[in-house]
């Protein structure tokens, strides 16, 4: 791998682990802003009651479970986040392939959302273990899912699977959008270097209108 | 405040909701859109006084909804929410023609002041082209 490669590598994961959290500081923001329009609410009804207004218990209690309804949504996208940032903490680690690629359609569904696009994941249920850098490896299926979601057209689904025998991890996605013509795609070099870093490989292929991303990886790390 | 009228374009149902009646309990006249493209339509068959609108939307973004009402509303009051923290959107927003931007959460005071700004505007554009087109009339006529 060439020196141009290894930067092209440094630069795409800062890249990619901003992009996430932006995405991420949006949710969290929608969640944020309700609160805030509740916190208004009871505001309002608190002046109301100063004002000679009889409190009404069943408006405070709908506003009370409005209230509640965020704290799993807020929760769910701070435990998403957390997980994801996890998958840096060492270059070679053990992980579950199938619970990081999980994690991450759930992370790219806003990207795909505000194209009208769906992210379906159809991942086997067993435990996916794999010795190598989760954080590279959900880099390169972010950028073909990037890619995919780039090219879709309103309400296309993105589906991603996983496979694994005894040596090898294959992630593959497929998308409506976008028919690979045989010419280089916009993310295809970086995920080529990604992956090689990774000892894997890439295969793009389409067929039917549909484009096919496949990435295979060795379940134990390169010695 | 006197009844302005509003049109609330978000993505976020509950927020547009929880907004809404908070706007409404202090006499605005409030409706409401989850898309650009049902805004559009809204603002084809109504007159708002202002249309406090999302940036980050799905389908048709906050800017494309934007461009898309003035071009059928040239004198259309919008006033941009900005969940970005992004002051750059937000210039954009109004070098495209956007009345203002607020960033969200938002104030609710400063988003009273910013409708009632805009319905001044819009009442002195409408003024405007009124005493124009009685020129226009007037002149045809050889007065």
């Amino acid at each position: 791998m060439t020196e141009d490669q290894e930067q092209q590598i440094r630069r795409q994961n800062l890249a990619f682990f901003g992009a996430i959290t932006a995405s991420v500081s949006h949710e969290l923001s929608n969640v944020v802003t309700i609160i805030n329009e509740l916190s208004g609410m009871l505001g309002d009804m608190l002046d109301a009651t100063d004002k000679g207004k009889e409190l009404d218990n069943e408006k405070l209690r709908r506003l009370q479970q409005r209230l509640a309804n965020q704290i799993p949504r807020a929760d769910g996208i701070i435990k998403r986040l957390n997980r994801f940032a996890h998958t840096s903490d060492q270059p070679v680690m053990a992980y579950d392939a199938n619970a990081a690629i999980g994690n991450l359609i759930d992370l790219a569904q806003r990207l795909a959302s505000l194209k009208r696009v769906k992210i379906e994941g159809a991942l086997c249920n067993d435990v996916a273990s794999v010795e190598g850098s989760p954080f590279m490896m959900l880099n390169a299926v972010y950028l073909c899912l990037k890619q995919a979601i780039e090219s879709a057209s309103e309400g296309d689904t993105i589906a991603v699977a996983t496979m694994c025998d005894k040596t090898e991890l294959t992630i593959s996605m497929r998308s409506s959008g976008g028919a690979h013509d045989g010419n280089e795609l916009p993310y295809e070099s970086l995920v080529s270097s990604l992956v090689d870093k990774l000892g894997g490989t890439l295969t793009l292929s389409s067929s039917s209108g549909e484009s096919r991303y496949a990435i295979s990886l060795p379940r134990s790390a390169r010695k | 405040m006197a009844n302005e009228k509003v049109l609330l374009v978000d993505d976020e149902a509950e927020f547009t909701s929880l907004l809404a009646s908070r706007l409404e309990e202090r006499g605005l006249r409030v409706e409401t859109a989850s898309n650009g493209a049902e805004a559009v339509e809204k603002v084809k068959q109504g007159t708002y006084d202002a249309v406090i609108l999302d940036l980050a939307m799905p389908g048709m973004d906050g800017i494309e909804t934007m461009k898309s009402l003035l071009e059928k509303r040239p004198d259309l009051q919008v006033i941009l929410l900005t969940g970005h923290a992004s002051i750059e959107k937000g210039v954009e927003a109004v070098k495209l023609g956007a009345k203002d931007f607020l960033e969200k959460p938002a104030d609710l005071a400063k988003l009273l002041q910013k409708i009632k700004d805009a319905k001044t505007e819009r009442m002195l554009l409408v003024e405007k082209k009124i005493e124009e087109d009685l020129k226009d009339i007037l002149k045809s006529r050889g007065w």
